[in-house]
């Protein structure tokens, strides 16, 4: 079975267990892997038959499950390259008489990848995309790309290398216009470029909005419209800059699991860096995580097998410092830290995340909240 | 509504570029608007009377329609650029190829000239309208009936002198002597008043040799007797100088030297020959070209008044003022009461005279007055206007109006009117203007779609200060240095300041910030052109002060001599395409450059 109809059997699945919601979308991933115009011009006619009759689930899952197995019968084409798309050695950026310097960063990224980059504000995380983005010149280091075409000259290779700043410009005209006019620069053929807008429209949850104009959208529906318009250029890296900022937090988890899967199309995956300021939700959905503060990048060093890690969570509770001390003492606790709503809690390598649990539950410890971020940059952030 | 969003999706899907810039629809609409114009140029001249005064083709400029023009003009243009600016492929990097950018180029050219050229269709509605109600053949009819007629029309005195007569031959090849001092009294000559005439054949000299001031040396035999000449001509090298030689006897024609209807001989009008001239660039004069007196006219007028026909003569009145009626010409005349001052069938001599303006003043019209006036002072010029006047025939012509006038001046204008409109060539003459308005525009736009609104500003900026900077250095060097050739300082201060703006974004392609190059770009841009411009004046102004120490000035080659305006206009225009085609691939490069 090949990996494509590997996600066909998935996505069938989630509609067996009437998962529509997330089922519909991944549908939509399938069936733009086919790149076949009949799988896109039924995609696109269900969805509008969806959008007009919310209520018939059971007939969507029918019609769905149908539409899936002629897509698990079309071959897509698997793209199997290991090469890397972007490789950045050792690249610095000074500001203004070297009062801020960024790097040196060295990251190599490939097709399908989905790198995080987090750092709190002023750390040179907008700095790094652009300079990725061939839009800032660096200082020193190295960047080089490797595209499908080679050696492109400049100007082709910033077709396919798209950095989306946090404010995405205003729009003007017609957003369908707006989405048919890249396609045609991109010189897709006339006939499937309306079909290529509508899918794109139907898969970004944009159907009911694409006749609105662009004043009269919300912030996250900006953003959805500008990955859109992005996503048609089939770009080969793509950069965002806090594309989760001024979403709510489903939204931001929807986007985050749209973006992974599509970055993991089978036959065209996108090299993706995208920073953010949710770590939680970042780290969920990327390959890696590049922490940036001060403007440096300090890539964690791999634990040694021997070595058990440092256990680390994160509580809020109403409970007194002295409380907790006496609760765990017996977990051999290394460290507590109060930030004035959050306890952070050190343990030493022999304890586990489920002792803690327990102990805290004998002792009837009022929690609101914990987590384990031995191995989130989180724990970057409180240090 | 339907059929503009399919043919919008159409474009969409097929040329980007043309979607884009929006080109079809503006041409739509330019379309239609320069129909508009044409048919506006196809009434507004219906009325003859419009064609009255000079000079119609300026009556879009007095009329206001310019006025309609520009609003309409800058109209189109501003919302034109609204709905474009809504998208720009190349500043989002999507894929444009270095022909698609010089595409856009030639689509804002294209937009803007079909935006701002409304005179055209106007004019060419005015001369189809002309061209139409005037038809060549019913013009050479008008005008041979008119010229006839005119003679009859006894507006001035002049044209009935005996100095008028043309025909038969020998009075085209003989002078006519008017000036009593050269008048020989002993030999046949004719007085009337207190004027008299007298004729002589002549004999000429040519001259090829010239003085250093280029002008043709005076016969040296003549020089030597202090002998007048009566005219001269020059035709090629060579200068003909006429001299009197003998009085000859024409008593054979001539009876008398009353004011006769049988010397008149000029034509009221002759029309233009062919399509090429235009009578608007006559050198002598650009409105009324004075015809010559002409032998023909004469002959055909003395064959009409020999034969002494009543009715000919009252069916050639009859239909000059039927052609005036048609062309709305002031007058008071009638058929009846014109031939009554016209026939006098024994010499045909001319007693009464035609005013040719409506509220005609004769007295604010006294040249001879007038003349005298200004020569002499107060009460010299009283006794003497009482003794020229007395016996002068202006005197006569004074004292034997009749209550009559026909606008002549209307007539002629008419005529030149319509003559001129039809053979005027409005677009070689005009396009130009609207040629280079339009490239400058799409060239200022499409830097700013290349680059950017900040960019645009700053090389704004940039150029001012540059301007300031060569103003003051030039003044510097014409006060420190010298100032005899602070033209050429200057010219090539500019030339290597232009060399310099236009090598740094081709040939150092990363220097500077991108702002700088951006800036270097944009003046390269707009100032390709006039730095070719600057490079023909150069070499022109090498070649006029080469040419100055060579004595005859008219063999020298001068560059933007040999190139008349039209032609330079057209290279320079054919450069700034090219050159804006080729340099595409450095904006490419630009654009594409980080910061």
């Amino acid at each position: 079975m090949s990996r494509h109809q590997q996600r066909v059997q998935e996505v069938i699945t989630f509609f067996e267990n009437k998962d529509v919601f997330l089922g519909f979308r991944k549908l939509l991933d399938c069936a733009m892997d086919t790149q076949n115009m009949d799988i896109y011009r039924e995609a696109v006619e269900l969805t509008d038959w969806k959008e007009k009759h919310p209520n018939e689930e059971e007939t969507l899952i029918h019609r769905t499950i149908a539409l899936l197995e002629k897509i698990g019968n079309i071959e897509v084409k698997e793209h199997h390259t290991n090469e890397y798309v972007l490789k950045a050695t050792e690249i610095t950026k000074s500001y203004g008489n070297h009062k801020f310097t960024l790097g040196p960063v060295s990251l190599t990224l490939k097709k399908g990848e989905v790198f995080g980059l987090v750092g709190e504000n002023g750390n040179g995380k907008t700095t790094l995309l652009r300079i990725l983005a061939k839009e800032l010149a660096h200082s020193s280091g190295t960047l080089d790309y490797s595209f499908a075409v080679k050696n492109p000259t400049d100007y082709e290779l910033r077709t396919k290398l798209v950095y989306i700043p946090q404010r995405t410009e205003k729009w003007y005209g017609s957003l369908m216009d707006n989405l048919r006019f890249v396609l045609s620069n991109y010189g897709e053929k006339p006939e499937e470029i309306e079909l290529r807008v509508l899918m794109m429209v139907a898969r970004l949850g944009l159907w009911n909005y694409k006749h609105l104009k662009w004043s009269e959208l919300s912030s996250g529906y900006k953003m959805r419209f500008e990955l859109a318009r992005t996503l048609l250029r089939k770009p080969e890296i793509l950069l965002l800059d806090e594309p989760l900022a001024n979403l709510d937090v489903l939204a931001q988890q929807i986007i985050l699991e749209d973006l992974k899967s599509i970055a993991n199309s089978v036959n065209n995956p996108i090299a993706l860096i995208l920073s953010s300021q949710q770590l939680y939700e970042v780290e969920k959905i990327s390959d890696k995580v590049i922490f940036l503060k001060n403007g440096k990048y300090n890539e964690p060093k791999p634990e040694t097998e021997t070595e058990k890690p440092t256990l680390i969570l994160e509580l809020d509770s109403n409970s007194t410092r002295e409380e907790l001390t006496n609760v765990f003492s017996e977990l051999a606790i290394e460290k507590i830290t109060f930030n004035g709503g959050i306890y952070m809690l050190y343990f030493s390598g022999e304890t586990t995340f489920s002792d803690v649990i327990l102990a805290l539950g004998q002792n009837k410890i009022p929690m609101i909240y914990i987590r384990d971020i031995s191995a989130s940059t989180r724990r970057f952030f409180v240090n | 509504m339907n059929f503009i969003n399919k043919i919008n999706k159409y474009l969409i899907e097929r040329f980007p570029t043309i979607w884009n810039t929006k080109i079809v629809w503006i041409l739509l609409i330019s379309l239609l608007v320069h129909i508009i114009f044409f048919l506006i140029g196809y009434v507004s001249h219906t009325n003859p009377q419009t064609l009255h005064y000079g000079y119609i083709v300026g009556d879009y400029f007095k009329s206001g329609m310019i006025l309609v023009h520009i609003i309409i003009s800058l109209l189109m243009i501003t919302g034109w650029l609204v709905a474009m600016f809504k998208n720009n492929a190349f500043k989002n990097f999507y894929p444009v190829s270095r022909t698609q950018l010089f595409g856009q180029f030639l689509c804002y050219f294209i937009i803007i000239f079909c935006s701002v050229s409304f005179y055209f269709p106007y004019i060419a509605g005015l001369k189809m309208f002309i061209s139409n109600k005037y038809p060549d053949d019913l013009m050479i009819k008008n005008v041979a009936v008119i010229n006839k007629a005119n003679a009859f029309l006894s507006t001035d005195y002049q044209s009935y002198q005996l100095s008028q007569r043309k025909y038969p031959q020998i009075f085209e090849e003989l002078h006519c002597e008017t000036n009593s001092d050269y008048i020989d009294y002993s030999k046949n000559h004719y007085a009337i008043r207190n004027e008299v005439y007298q004729f002589y054949s002549l004999y000429q000299k040519a001259v090829t040799q010239k003085n250093e001031y280029n002008e043709f040396l005076y016969p040296e035999e003549e020089q030597k007797k202090n002998i007048d000449f009566v005219s001269y001509q020059v035709r090629n090298d060579t200068c003909f100088y006429f001299y009197r030689k003998e009085v000859v006897d024409v008593s054979e024609y001539v009876k008398n030297a009353e004011l006769s209807y049988y010397n008149f001989s000029r034509p009221f009008y002759t029309l233009s020959s062919g399509t090429s001239s235009n009578r608007y660039d006559d050198y002598n004069d650009p409105y009324y070209p004075l015809p010559q007196n002409d032998a023909q006219l004469n002959q055909q007028i003395i064959k009409l008044l020999d034969r002494s026909n009543p009715e000919e003569i009252k069916q050639i009145l009859d239909d000059f003022l039927h052609i005036s009626k048609q062309l709305k010409i002031k007058t008071n005349l009638n058929t009846n009461d014109w031939f009554k001052i016209v026939y006098h069938p024994d010499n045909f001599e001319v007693k009464q005279f035609i005013y040719n303006n409506f509220n005609f003043d004769l007295n604010s019209y006294d040249a001879e007055a007038v003349v005298e006036a200004a020569t002499a002072n107060a009460s010299e010029a009283v006794i003497a206007e009482e003794a020229v006047s007395r016996n002068s025939t202006y005197y006569f012509f004074k004292n034997n109006h009749t209550n009559y006038f026909y606008e002549t001046g209307t007539l002629k204008n008419t005529l030149v009117n319509i003559d001129s409109m039809k053979n005027y060539d409005f677009i070689s003459q005009n396009i130009h203007i609207y040629l280079w308005l339009s490239f400058i525009l799409s060239a200022l736009i499409f830097s700013f779609r290349v680059t950017n609104l900040r960019t645009v500003i700053f090389t704004g900026i940039t150029t001012g200060v540059l301007s300031l900077l060569v103003g003051l250095i030039s003044l510097m060097y014409s006060l420190s240095v010298s100032s005899y050739n602070v033209e050429y300082f200057t010219s090539y201060f500019i030339l290597a300041l232009g060399f310099i703006i236009l090598s740094i974004p081709v040939f150092m392609p990363k220097s500077g910030s991108k702002l700088f190059r951006g800036i270097l770009i944009n003046m390269s841009i707009l100032g390709f052109v006039p730095y070719v411009f600057l490079i023909l004046g150069i070499i022109t102004m090498h070649q006029k002060d080469a040419c100055r120490e060579v004595y005859n000035y008219s063999d020298c080659f001068i560059l933007l001599q040999w190139l008349d305006s039209t032609t330079t206009s057209w290279i320079l225009l054919t450069t700034g395409f090219i050159f804006l085609l080729i340099y595409t691939s450095v904006i490419k490069k630009w654009r594409a450059l980080p910061e």
